[in-house]
């Protein structure tokens, strides 16, 4: 296996034999599943050339020899798209998609393939740091082996040209990974992290994060971005962070949201977090008494990407009063035509509990009857907000 | 204003614990990095220091206090605003080589403070242990010897399963302990107005002994690895740069507060040893000859202050040697992941406290030779260290606004270079001055 550390402070010499420099850095193009060096960096004192690889006959570790004269080397002209790789990635942090972390590179593994030196892959072993010292060949080192990130697993974050072009593996990545990574970055990383991501997903890695990185997130973000995401934010999760902030932050956060969106957040954040109203969501499916279940269905269709899950549709009068529920199965196998009033469980025959009500005494119901949300009411009947199973579970085993 | 923020207000008004949550939740790094500041190591050197030169030494507290508070300032608006630790800065910036010359001195002098630390554990639980007991084996040999494996394996328990919320309150509970050195000064009855001419009006004595005490205050008091362990706690509180005026306040108050207990501990021997001219040469003795003269509780106070000290050094120091050398490579770290998540972070920090306790438990280990051994190392670390961070954090890529410029940046690059001189005056003085 070859690596960038062998070549590093290695002798250039042109068709002469006459000493140009030390090979300081490697130019390659990004785009590619494996990159190809382009060229070389060549430093002699103050003066910098860019060597293109293609003149390199031979690629020794301790001399590189070129098949032309100095005088005639045609520089290497560099372009938005390069990247170097010691001054961008050796010793930075880089993020390992495969394995959803952010690890620090110690050397880079390079290869040919295809008739060209291209970069395969990093190493974050304590290996690569031997190599680096130039003590690896050490008898007592021998043992320890390379630990190896394959290039198509890497995301390049340092500089924001870099996150121009997020892979899309790590765009698809669980918004719970995606929070670790963002953790671990420098806030300029993580603002170009968020920025790649799509609002929906961005919203999501927020509601990962823990309040203190919530705060952190919203203050680097800027107004513009913070708006966009935080307008994708569900109200109970957003009602949850506005309690841990200051007055001076919340007035600000509330500037953020839309007025609607901002009224049901007031009315969440005065429940206390251990009630049912301070657990409850407003993110449920409201459907007309009249309406059949073709009609439903198609509404349902027509909004379902605003929903994280929907195991239950509520029916909801204008005034919204709470009538009676349909499961998405019953959706499913009734006759198209049948209206909802016909088939909808009515509200007599379902449990529901006030705001004020305990989160325990909520477990305890849901646990009791086998149910999968449970809907929040006033004593008018009017429907609050909505308690899934996984609501009660954070509240009982908070970020775990 | 919407009825909601009211709502806000009355809840936040009724609730006081909800005001202090805010006051602590930035409050924290400082204080206690401030604190362990004043270690066994620096409980000796004060201490030794009031009982030679009494008053006339106390004026440097002031440039010191100066100094320590600018550059603990410092590092922790550059773990804010970079989010990255000063080990990694330094990896970034400086490469691999550099680091690992960083990481080598720092491993060593750490483990020497370390070993002084638990030297610290040792001689408090001695002059306990003389007091109550008398003279016989087991009160003044096997006691302190306890003392010692307790104190490591209590340190490890704590780090090891504790989160970094319920290490920090702990913390903070033990930084206060710091006051019964205040006490003990009160107790000696000191000459309160040459106290406070000592500490405002300059005296400079040319003379070896006298300067060589003087550079070891400043070295005591301005120590590396502390910054370490500040910008990584900063980072792992996360606080962000719109409350940097808070943590600002946060170190000022630690720098502020370390050194004023460095005051009352200079007094305190000042008014007793210093004034009835009793030699002393250690810690140890300095417990024990406080008893005649300021009676038997100040020597009570001093050796429970200096157990409680360095029980603190002897937990921090492990942690932040671990954060050093696991930030700056790459390995996984922080108190708040598990031991099979962070294998060499906790190796790191189990080795180094087992080694200290061994090292001190075992009876004739030559303790005095490492602690100077572990002060060179120290010494030698600190100039290039102080470099590393002004070149940091004046940087405009890194830094951008809140670079370091102007009169702070003088200011800091005349620190390091007045500390650079006076490291190697410390360095070299062995060879010519016989203290």
């Amino acid at each position: 296996m070859i690596f960038f550390a062998h070549y590093l402070n290695a002798e250039v010499v042109d068709a002469t034999e006459k000493t140009i420099g030390k090979l300081k850095d490697m130019i390659a193009r990004g785009g590619e599943d494996y990159p190809f060096i382009e060229a070389i960096v060549v430093e002699k004192g103050d003066k910098q050339m860019f060597i293109p690889i293609s003149y390199a006959e031979n690629f020794a570790y301790d001399e590189i020899t070129l098949k032309i004269r100095s005088e005639k080397i045609e520089q290497y002209k560099s372009s938005l798209k390069d990247f170097w790789l010691y001054r961008d990635i050796v010793d930075k942090q880089i993020v390992d998609i495969s394995g959803t972390r952010v690890v620090r590179v110690n050397d880079i593994q390079l290869g040919k393939v295809e008739d060209r030196i291209r970069i395969l892959g990093i190493d974050m072993s304590t290996r690569g740091l031997l190599r680096r010292v130039g003590v690896e060949k050490w008898r007592i080192f021998r043992s320890l082996e390379p630990k190896l990130i394959d290039w198509k697993n890497v995301q390049l974050v340092n500089g924001a040209l870099r996150l121009k072009t997020v892979s899309n593996d790590l765009k698809k990545l669980h918004a719970a990974d995606l929070a670790n990574i963002l953790e671990e970055l420098t806030p300029k990383q993580g603002i170009s992290l968020i920025n790649a991501l799509e609002p929906e997903k961005a919203a999501k890695v927020f509601q990962e994060l823990n309040p203190m990185q919530r705060r952190l997130l919203v203050d680097l973000l800027g107004e513009d971005q913070a708006r966009e995401v935080l307008d994708n934010v569900p109200t109970d999760d957003l009602a949850d962070y506005v309690k841990t902030l200051n007055l001076k932050e919340t007035k600000r956060i509330f500037s953020y949201l839309k007025r609607d969106k901002r009224m049901t957040v007031e009315k969440f954040i005065e429940y206390p977090n251990d009630t049912a109203g301070g657990l409850m969501t407003s993110d449920f499916v409201e459907i007309d008494p009249d309406w059949t279940v073709e009609e439903a269905t198609t509404h349902i269709k027509n909004i379902s990407n605003k929903y994280r899950s929907i195991f239950f549709v509520y029916i909801v009068d204008k005034a919204g009063k709470l009538f009676g529920v349909i499961s998405a199965r019953t959706l499913l196998i009734k006759d198209p035509m049948d209206p909802m009033r016909k088939i909808m469980k009515p509200l007599k025959k379902i449990h529901t509990v006030h705001p004020a009500t305990d989160v325990k005494k909520v477990a305890e119901i849901m646990t009791k009857y086998n149910l999968f949300s449970i809907a929040v009411t006033d004593k008018h009947h009017k429907l609050l907000g909505i308690i899934t199973v996984d609501d009660v579970m954070r509240c009982l085993m908070p970020y775990s | 204003m919407s009825n909601a923020l009211l709502v806000k207000i009355k809840q936040k008004l009724a609730s006081k614990w909800a005001k202090l949550a805010i006051l602590m939740a930035i409050i924290g790094p400082g204080i206690i990095t401030g604190q362990v500041d004043n270690d066994a190591g620096g409980i000796a050197t004060y201490s030794i220091a009031g009982a030679r030169f009494g008053y006339s030494m106390l004026w440097t507290l002031i440039p010191i206090t100066i100094l320590l508070v600018f550059t603990m300032n410092i590092t922790t608006k550059t773990g804010i605003v970079t989010r990255l630790g000063l080990a990694e800065l330094i990896r970034e910036k400086f490469r691999i080589k550099l680091t690992l010359f960083v990481l080598a001195l720092v491993l060593v002098s750490n483990m020497g403070t370390t070993i002084s630390e638990f030297s610290g554990i040792s001689s408090a639980v001695y002059i306990l242990g003389k007091q109550i007991g008398g003279e016989t084996i087991f009160w003044t040999t096997v006691l302190p010897i306890i003392g010692v494996v307790l104190s490591g394996i209590l340190a490890w328990f704590v780090i090891v399963k504790g989160s970094y919320k319920s290490i920090e309150k702990l913390f903070l509970t033990m930084a206060l302990f710091y006051i019964t050195y205040i006490i003990s000064a009160f107790m000696a009855g000191p000459d309160w107005s040459a106290a406070f001419k000592g500490l405002l009006i300059p005296t400079l004595k040319f003379d070896s002994a006298f300067l060589f005490t003087t550079v070891g205050v400043v070295g005591t008091t301005v120590a590396p690895w502390m910054y370490f362990y500040l910008q990584s706690t900063a980072i792992e509180k996360g606080i962000k740069k719109e409350d940097l005026k808070y943590s600002q306040i946060d170190t000022t108050i630690g720098g502020i507060f370390t050194d004023i207990f460095s005051f009352f501990m200079i007094v305190a021997c000042a008014a007793t040893l210093f004034a009835h001219n009793i030699p002393v040469n250690n810690v140890g003795d300095i417990g024990l000859s406080l008893a005649p003269l300021a009676g038997e509780y100040a020597s009570y106070l001093f050796a429970f202050g200096l157990l409680n000290a360095s029980i603190f050094g002897a937990f921090i120091l492990p942690l932040s040697t671990a954060y050093i050398i696991c930030e700056a490579l790459g390995y996984e770290l922080g108190m708040n992941k598990k031991f099979g998540e962070a294998p060499i972070f906790y190796g790191i920090f189990t080795a180094i406290l087992v080694i200290g306790v061994i090292t001190v438990a075992i009876p004739g280990m030559p303790l005095l030779m490492i602690m100077r051994a572990s002060q060179v190392a120290n010494g030698l670390v600190l100039p290039f260290f102080l470099y590393f961070l002004m070149k940091i954090a004046q940087d405009q890529a890194l830094m951008g606004e809140y670079a370091t410029k102007g009169f702070w940046r003088i200011f800091g690059w005349v620190s390091v270079w007045v500390l650079a001189i006076l490291n190697v005056a410390l360095l070299i003085a062995p060879f010519f001055v016989q203290s």
